[in-house]
């Protein structure tokens, strides 16, 4: 076992690419611990992908892709803008807003960073803001749209350890909410008391607000139309994902007409190779979740922690450092693949909710993305800032704190999760 | 032989993001026709998920193709890229034979799929699984053969440094 986390770790460190690390990390295993047949790879990679929920995932990128190509982000940044930013540190604040914003029509951390940082970024720069803080924000920021719904991290989540996608997305929106909530608290003292430069900022008018409210309206239908029609029993939830893909086609081409006919197959392209790298780690993943299985790590583990405590809240403590620890190394799909299927049922014999428990997974998932050495939404932000990984997670500390802090309530309040979708009647 | 190659490889590329365009839009046509189906005509289409589904697993091994020649599978190249170039070669070399292996295991292990397709038919297309199982080896070729370029183009700068961002969707 440890010579197949060394070589796990070598492969990483030489510059494979993650998706092709877990597989022949899990092959190396197969073939030195056990008598199976290779053959099994394959099996695994196409049971792994055989899946109509999992298509719930091209098509939210697709939504998202389609909807930064209509133009949607920068109308929700001005919106944001129009909203708050007549607040002392404005620029950071609207940063955190649109993130929000775009969150709930995009399903992917990176994505939502990627497209926050490429509109801010010059605008901090020009303004004289502290740019790596800014990184280091926008990568928190961004990295919530994980936890707000539509997620793709809840649709494979939800695939993996069978909760129903629509009461996860529902049990998102507090925590998440409060997550850029505490983002922008933090932002504000730190801008506070960082110069004059945080001070230029913009008078709130209510014309304004209007005008970019009514602009971003369109978009402001996506997260009613996927969750009404997922919560309505209107849609399943791959569905509903297929319909706002169409939807964003609808709102770019005719609405805001931004987005050209003549781009789609290109935007068509992007998504097919986007979605197809995040769906090839499923595949190879899998692989490796059933070795683990296969070696009973799931009965050792669950063993091993009720001898230590039958504590709820020890476990929880447990599951969560556990998670930081492998958030901070492994790519966030495969963190799940590997470790709800072992963790999960203990949760439960733990008589921990496992709505409650997911979404622990999916908050630690997306501070997973920020913290170094490998975090998606911290690479996105410093790379489109222009700055290193290194000089941009010197800053991170404050906002990083922040989640840790919700992370810490979540965990230990299960009503801030549980609220919502009980008011929903999803659960008793 | 590397013009040939490239030449091949150029090829290969177009028709497979070709595919993969058509596969996609397959995909949320049935997707989409399946809910239509449902509600105006008030009649389930059985068909349609199998269609979006099959589309599905096709589009991602041809689309993990394309997306080795667009660089959009996430790797760590911090520690590689301080390597002076002939031991930045032998990482890249290095890196190239493990994914190759790892495609090779993939599409071997296709074979039993393979066989047992052939008999076996798909619950509503009636089709032979054959057809579905054989994107593993397909794709897994397609991909050794983009991966062969790579390391051609890569040779004389290994680890390019990520310059400021043209497109910053490019990482999910």
């Amino acid at each position: 076992m440890l010579v197949i986390a060394l070589a796990f770790l070598f492969l990483l460190a030489l510059g494979v690419p993650v998706v092709f690390v877990l597989g022949a990390s899990a092959v190396l295993a197969l073939v030195t611990t056990t008598d199976v047949p290779v053959a099994i790879v394959s099996q695994r990679v196409f049971a792994g992908l055989n899946s109509f929920t999992l298509m719930a995932i091209p098509f939210f990128v697709f939504a998202g892709v389609i909807m930064d190509a209509g133009g949607i982000s920068r109308r929700i940044v001005q919106f944001a803008s129009a909203l708050i930013g007549w607040v002392v540190g404005s620029l950071y604040q609207v940063s955190c807003v649109a993130a929000a914003g775009l969150a709930a029509i995009s399903g992917s951390g990176s994505a939502d960073t990627a497209a926050i940082s490429a509109i801010m970024q010059p605008q901090l720069r020009r303004k004289g803001y502290d740019v790596d803080y800014g990184a280091a924000l926008i990568a928190c920021a961004g990295s919530i749209a994980q936890v707000i719904p539509p997620s793709l991290t809840m649709v494979i989540l939800a695939v993996v350890s069978n909760v129903s996608i629509g009461a996860l997305f529902i049990s998102g929106i507090l925590p998440g909410a409060m997550c850029i909530l505490m983002l922008m608290i933090i932002s504000y003292f730190k801008a506070r008391s960082g110069g004059d430069v945080y001070r230029d900022s913009e008078p709130f008018t209510l014309p304004r607000l209007g005008r970019t409210a009514w602009a971003a309206l369109p978009a402001a239908g996506m997260p009613f139309l996927i969750l009404g029609g997922i919560l309505g029993g209107v849609f399943t939830p791959t569905e509903a994902a297929a319909v706002s893909g169409f939807y964003g086609l609808l709102v770019g081409a005719f609405v805001y007409r931004d987005l050209k006919l003549s781009a789609l197959p290109g935007l068509i392209l992007k998504t097919a190779s986007l979605s197809a790298a995040v769906m090839l780690i499923i595949g190879t993943a899998s692989v490796f979740s059933w070795l683990i299985a296969n070696a009973n790590v799931p009965q050792i583990l669950g063993e091993w922690i009720k001898s230590v405590s039958s504590s709820q809240v020890v476990f929880l403590i447990i599951a969560n450092l556990l998670f930081l620890f492998v958030g901070m190394f492994l790519e966030t799909i495969a963190a799940i693949l590997i470790m709800v299927p072992v963790l999960a049922p203990i949760a439960v014999t733990m008589g921990v909710d496992p709505l409650h428990f997911s979404l622990l997974v999916i908050l630690n998932c997306a501070i997973g993305t920020v913290t170094p050495p490998y975090g998606v939404s911290l690479f996105v932000a410093s790379s489109v800032a222009g700055r290193s990984v290194m000089q941009v997670s010197r800053r991170l500390a404050w906002p990083l704190a922040g989640l840790f802090s919700m992370l810490i309530a979540v965990t230990f309040i299960p009503e801030l999760t549980l609220f919502m979708p009980r008011m929903f009647g999803l659960i008793d | 032989m590397f013009a040939l190659l490239e030449r091949l490889c150029l090829i290969l590329r177009a028709v497979a993001s070709a595919a993969v365009v058509i596969l996609f839009t397959v995909m949320m046509v049935s997707v989409l026709v399946q809910i239509g189906g449902r509600y105006v005509f008030n009649y389930s289409i059985a068909a349609a998920s199998e269609i979006a589904t099959f589309s599905q697993i096709w589009l991602v091994l041809l689309g993990s193709g394309v997306a080795l020649a667009r660089g959009q599978h996430v790797a760590i190249d911090m520690l590689p890229a301080k390597l002076p170039l002939p031991y930045a070669r032998v990482a890249l070399v290095l890196i190239a034979v493990v994914v190759a292996s790892f495609l090779w295991v993939l599409a071997y292990g296709t074979q039993p799929l393979i066989k047992m397709g052939a008999f076996q038919l798909s619950p509503a297309l009636r089709v032979p699984m054959k057809y579905i199982y054989l994107c593993l080896p397909i794709g897994a070729g397609y991909m050794t053969l983009e991966l062969l370029l790579a390391v051609i183009q890569r040779w004389d700068n290994p680890f390019p440094p990520p310059e400021a961002d043209p497109d910053p969707e490019e990482a999910i």
